[in-house]
C-alpha cells in the first residue's frame, strides 16, 4: 500500500511539473510570438532596406514569391511616400559543395544597386573571394549589358570558385530577367520586335566577325523560336548594337537595341530592311541607300553569307558545320559542337581542311580551368593535317582535364564522322 | 540526390565540423575522460551508440509529432527528455544483453546525458533542414549519417588526445601548467591543425 | 535584542555575503571547477556574446536554483534528476524565446547554445548539490552568485579573444545597449590582430594560457606563505635559541 501509494505521489509530482511547465513555455511563447515573427521577417528584409536609401520596411503585398526560377522572392522597394525605389531579389543556388543566398538590387533605371551573399555554406574561402573582389565589380552596371568579367581568373582557382561564382550569375540572370518585366529593357524590346512570343535568350556561339554572338530566342516552354545575331557597328565613336534574327530557312529581320545613347538616325536606318523581313536568306541581296544603311547592309551580307553556307547537324554533339569557301572552292570546314566538360558545356570550334584533315580546334566558350584546357590546343596541334586522331597519354596526362579531353576528343572525331559520312561524298 | 551527400555529411561532420575541436560540444567528456585511451574508446563508443539512435528518434520525434502539432518550440524538452530516457534504456538494455559491454560502457552511458555533443547534433540536424533539402526520410538517413560521423570524429579526436595526454604525463611539465592547462592547449594546437581542413567540402 | 542573537545575525549576514561571493573566485565554476566549458569556449569570440551568455546563464541557474529549492521537500529522490532536467529547460526554453523576442541579434549569435544551456554541467550540479539541500533565499543567492561567476569568466576569456583576434572591445552588436554599435577599445590597428583566437583553436588556448596563469599566481602566492611561514618559524626558533641562551647565561651569572 505504501508502495503504491509512493509511486502515485511521484507520478503526481511529474505530472504536476511536466503540467507547469508546459503552461510556462506556452506562455511564453503565445506572449512573444509576434515580436519574435517580426523580428525574424526584419532579419531577412534588413539587408534589402540596407541596399535601399530611404527605403521603408515593404508590406506583405510587395512581397512575391517566385517559382520554377533561382530567384524566389521579389520586393518592390518604396521610400516613405509609397514611390518606388526599385527592386530587391533574394534567389537560392544549391550545388554539391553547398547552398548560396543571393541578394541582387536593381533600380528603376535599370542599374544593378548591389549584389549581396547574405548566406552561404559553400567554401568560406571562394565565398570570401567572390565577396572581396567579384561582385563589387557588379555594382552600378546596367542590367541589359551585364558584364561579368574575369570567369577565368576566378574559375582559374579552382573548379568549385567557379561553380560558386556559376550560382551568383545565374541567380543574377534569372534576377534582371525578371526585372526586364517591370523596367523598359531595350534587349527585350529588340526581341520582342522579332519574335513576339520570346520569353528568354541564352548565348548560343560567339564569333569575332561582323557579328559578334548568336543568341537562342526562346518562348515559355524553351521552343527556340529563333537565331538572333548581334551586331555591334560603330558611328562616331557610338556603339550601336544591331540584331538580326533567322529562322532554319528565313531571314526574319533586323533591329536595334534602342539605348538612351543610341543616336535616332541609327535607330531609324533600320527601317530600309524593312522590305526583307521574312524572306528566304538564300541569295538574299541588301539594296539599300545612306551611309549608315550601307554599313549596315555589309555586315548583314557577311551574315546571311554564313547562314546560307552553314548547314545545321544537331547529332553526335556537333550543332552545325560551316562550308567556307576561296572564292568557288571549298577551302574548309567549320565545325561548332558542344559537350560537357569537368566544370559545364565546352563549346569548341573545330576546322577541317577541304580534304577533311585535321586543321585545329579552339574554346569558343569554356567554362573550364585554363590550366587545365590550354594545354591541349597544343597537345590536338600535333594531330594537324591527320584525318584521324587515337586518344592518347599526351592529352590524358591534362586531364584534370580528363573531361575537357574527352570533349575535345569526342567532338573532333565526330567531326571526322561527319566528313566522312557527309561531305566527303560531295 | 546523390551517393557523394553520405560521403559529404561522413566527411564533413568527423573532419571538418569537428565536435570537440570546431563545435565545442562534449568539451567535458573530451577532457575528464581522456586520460587513459581504454577509456576514451570505450567512451567515444557508448557517445557514437547514443548519438546516433538520438539523432534517429530526435528527428522523427520533431517532423512527425512536433511539427505536425505546430509546437516546435518545446523541441529542446522534448529533445532532452528523449535523450534522457534513451540513455535509460541503452543502459537497460546493454546490462541484459551483455554483461561484458556492460561492464566496459556502463560506466559511461550514464555520463552521456549531460554530453552536450548528443543534444547538440540532435538540434543541429533540425536546424540544417535536411528534411527540406532532401525529403523527409533521405533527410532522416543524412541525418543519422551525419551524427554517425559528428560520433566518429568524436571518437578520433578522444583517440588522438588520451594518447598525447599519456605522453605528457611522462614530460617535464612547468608546475602552473601540469593537467588541464596543458590538455587545453594541446586541444588547442589540435583545434589548430583541424582548421586546416577547413575548405574541403562546404 | 540579545548581544548573543546580534552576533549570530551578523554571522549569518556574513555567511550570505561569503556564499554570494564564493562564486566569483574561490570556487568559479569555469576556472575552478571546469563546469560549462563548452558555452566557455563556443560563445567567448566577443565580450558581448559572452556578457549574453553570461546573463542568459544566471537568469537559468537563479530561477531553476529557486524552484529546485521551492519544491525539494516534495520531489522524490528516485525522479529528482529528471525533474530538475525538467526545470531546467523550461527555464531554458523560456530564455531562448525571450532573447529571439528582444534580442534577435543575440539569439542568432548564440544560435545552438542557448538549447545547450539545458546541459550545462553548471546549472544540473547546483540544482543537485546545493539547492536540493537548503533554503529559497539562500539557493537563490547561489544561483546568482554563482552565475555572476561564471559570467565573468566568460567576460575574461572573451576579452582576451576579442582583443587579440581584432584589436578592439565592440559593444552593441548583439544586446540592445545602443542605438549604433561602437566600440569601448579600439587600437584602431588590424596589425597585431590574430583571427584565431576569435575562432576554435583560440578559446582553447586562451582558456588554457589563463587557467595557467592563475595556477602560476596561485603557486607564487602558496611559495611567498610557505616561505613566510618558514621565515616565522626560523624567527620563533631563533627566539627561543636566545631565550635559552639567555636563561643559560642568567644562569651561569647566577651561579657565579
Amino acid at each position: 500500500m505504501d508502495n503504491l501509494l509512493s509511486k502515485l505521489k511521484t507520478a503526481a509530482v511529474l505530472l504536476i511539473i511536466g503540467a507547469v511547465s508546459g503552461l510556462a513555455i506556452f506562455g511564453t511563447h503565445t506572449l512573444t510570438e509576434d515580436r519574435r515573427e517580426e523580428n525574424r521577417r526584419m532579419a531577412q528584409l534588413a539587408i534589402y532596406l540596407d541596399m535601399f536609401d530611404g527605403a521603408v520596411t515593404p508590406s506583405d503585398d510587395d512581397i512575391v514569391a517566385i517559382e520554377d526560377s533561382s530567384v524566389k522572392e521579389m520586393v518592390t522597394m518604396r521610400d516613405s511616400s509609397g514611390n518606388i525605389l526599385g527592386y530587391a531579389f533574394r534567389g537560392e543556388g544549391r550545388i554539391s559543395h553547398g547552398d548560396i543566398t543571393v541578394i541582387v538590387g536593381i533600380d528603376l533605371d535599370g542599374n544593378i544597386i548591389d549584389v549581396q551573399i547574405a548566406d552561404s555554406t559553400q567554401t568560406p574561402s571562394y565565398v570570401q573571394a567572390l565577396r572581396d573582389h567579384y561582385l563589387p565589380r557588379l555594382r552600378s552596371q546596367s542590367i541589359v549589358a551585364m558584364d561579368y568579367g574575369f570567369t577565368d581568373e576566378l574559375a582559374g582557382t579552382s573548379a568549385s570558385a567557379g561553380m560558386s561564382f556559376g550560382n551568383v550569375r545565374r541567380i543574377i540572370e534569372d534576377a534582371r530577367f525578371i526585372a526586364a518585366d517591370f523596367l523598359s529593357d531595350p534587349v527585350m524590346e529588340a526581341y520582342e520586335r522579332l519574335a513576339p512570343d520570346v520569353a528568354s535568350f541564352d548565348t548560343f556561339v560567339v564569333f569575332d566577325r561582323a557579328f559578334t554572338e548568336e543568341q537562342l530566342i526562346k518562348d515559355d516552354d524553351g521552343n527556340i523560336l529563333a537565331y538572333a545575331y548581334l551586331m555591334p557597328l560603330e558611328f562616331d565613336g557610338e556603339t550601336v548594337t544591331y540584331v538580326a534574327a533567322y529562322t532554319e530557312t528565313e531571314f526574319i529581320g533586323i533591329t536595334v537595341f534602342a539605348f538612351d545613347d543610341v543616336p535616332q538616325d541609327a535607330i531609324d536606318a533600320v527601317e530600309a530592311f524593312e522590305g526583307y523581313w521574312n524572306s528566304d536568306f538564300n541569295g538574299l541581296t541588301f539594296d539599300v541607300d545612306g551611309e549608315i544603311e550601307n554599313t549596315i547592309a555589309t555586315a548583314l551580307t557577311e551574315l546571311n553569307t554564313f547562314v546560307e553556307n552553314r548547314t545545321w547537324i544537331n547529332a553526335n554533339d556537333l550543332d552545325y558545320v560551316e562550308t567556307r569557301y576561296d572564292g568557288d572552292d571549298v577551302s574548309g570546314y567549320w565545325f561548332i559542337g558542344r559537350k560537357m566538360g569537368y566544370n559545364g558545356v565546352n563549346v569548341l570550334e573545330v576546322l577541317l581542311d577541304e580534304n577533311g584533315a585535321f586543321d585545329h580546334f579552339a574554346y569558343n566558350q569554356s567554362p573550364d580551368t585554363p590550366d587545365f584546357r590550354n594545354p591541349l590546343i597544343d597537345a590536338f596541334g600535333a594531330y594537324s593535317g591527320q584525318t584521324e586522331i587515337t586518344q592518347n597519354e599526351a592529352e590524358d596526362a591534362w586531364s584534370g582535364a580528363t573531361f575537357t579531353g574527352e570533349s575535345v576528343y569526342a567532338i573532333i572525331s565526330a567531326a571526322f564522322q561527319y566528313f566522312a559520312d557527309t561531305l566527303g561524298d560531295e | 540526390m546523390s551517393w557523394t551527400v553520405f560521403f559529404v555529411a561522413i566527411f564533413s561532420s568527423m573532419l571538418i565540423n569537428n565536435v570537440v575541436l570546431m563545435k565545442f560540444l562534449g568539451v567535458c567528456p573530451f577532457l575528464g575522460v581522456s586520460k587513459k585511451t581504454n577509456s576514451a574508446l570505450g567512451m567515444s563508443a557508448a557517445v557514437m551508440f547514443v548519438m546516433v539512435i538520438a539523432a534517429f528518434v530526435s528527428y522523427l520525434l520533431y517532423y512527425l509529432v512536433l511539427v505536425p502539432l505546430e509546437i516546435e518550440y518545446v523541441q529542446t524538452i522534448s529533445f532532452i527528455l528523449i535523450i534522457a530516457s534513451l540513455v535509460q534504456l541503452v543502459e537497460m538494455i546493454i546490462k541484459k544483453v551483455s554483461k561484458k559491454l556492460y561492464k566496459s560502457l556502463g560506466v559511461y552511458i550514464a555520463l552521456i546525458t549531460t554530453n552536450c555533443a548528443i543534444l547538440g547534433i540532435a538540434v543541429e540536424n533540425i536546424t540544417s533542414d535536411f528534411a527540406g533539402q532532401y525529403g523527409l526520410f533521405p533527410g532522416l538517413a543524412v541525418a543519422v549519417t551525419t551524427a554517425f560521423g559528428a560520433a566518429l570524429g568524436f571518437g578520433l579526436v578522444m583517440f588522438a588526445f588520451s594518447s598525447i595526454r599519456e605522453r605528457l604525463e611522462g614530460s617535464n611539465v612547468p608546475e602552473a601548467w601540469k593537467g588541464v592547462p596543458v590538455s587545453l592547449i594541446t586541444a588547442g594546437i589540435m583545434a589548430l591543425a583541424f582548421a586546416g581542413l577547413g575548405g574541403i567540402v562546404g | 535584542m540579545s548581544d548573543v542573537a546580534k552576533t549570530k545575525n551578523v554571522k549569518k549576514e556574513m555567511s550570505r555575503l561569503a556564499n554570494f561571493t564564493k562564486g566569483f573566485f574561490k570556487e568559479n565554476p569555469v576556472f575552478v571547477f571546469l563546469l560549462g566549458l563548452c558555452p566557455a569556449l563556443a560563445v567567448t569570440g566577443t565580450v558581448e556574446a559572452s556578457l549574453g551568455m553570461g546573463i542568459l546563464v544566471i537568469f537559468v541557474l537563479t530561477s531553476s536554483n529557486v524552484v529546485v529549492s521551492l519544491i525539494r521537500k516534495w520531489i522524490p529522490h528516485q525522479i529528482r534528476v529528471p525533474s530538475y532536467i525538467v526545470i531546467i529547460s523550461t527555464f531554458v526554453t523560456i530564455v531562448g524565446l525571450l532573447t529571439e523576442a528582444y534580442a534577435y541579434a543575440l539569439h542568432g549569435e548564440l544560435g545552438i547554445f542557448i538549447p545547450l544551456i539545458v546541459v550545462n554541467c553548471l546549472i544540473l550540479g547546483r540544482a543537485e548539490s546545493y539547492a536540493s539541500k537548503n533554503k529559497v533565499h539562500d539557493a537563490a543567492i547561489d544561483g546568482f552568485g554563482m552565475g555572476l561567476g561564471f559570467l565573468g569568466a566568460l567576460v575574461v576569456i572573451g576579452f582576451f579573444r576579442e582583443f587579440l583576434s581584432t584589436g578592439a572591445i565592440a559593444y552593441g552588436v548583439y544586446l540592445p545597449l545602443a542605438e549604433t554599435p561602437g566600440s569601448i577599445i579600439n587600437i584602431d590597428s588590424y596589425v597585431f590582430s590574430m583571427d584565431a583566437f576569435g575562432q576554435a583553436p583560440g578559446g582553447f588556448l586562451v582558456i588554457g594560457l589563463l587557467l595557467g596563469i592563475f595556477n602560476f599566481v596561485a603557486i607564487l602566492k602558496r611559495n611567498k606563505k610557505e616561505r613566510e611561514r618558514q621565515r616565522m618559524i626560523e624567527e620563533k626558533k631563533r627566539q627561543a635559541l636566545e631565550r635559552k641562551r639567555q636563561k643559560a647565561k642568567e644562569k651561569a651569572g647566577a651561579n657565579a
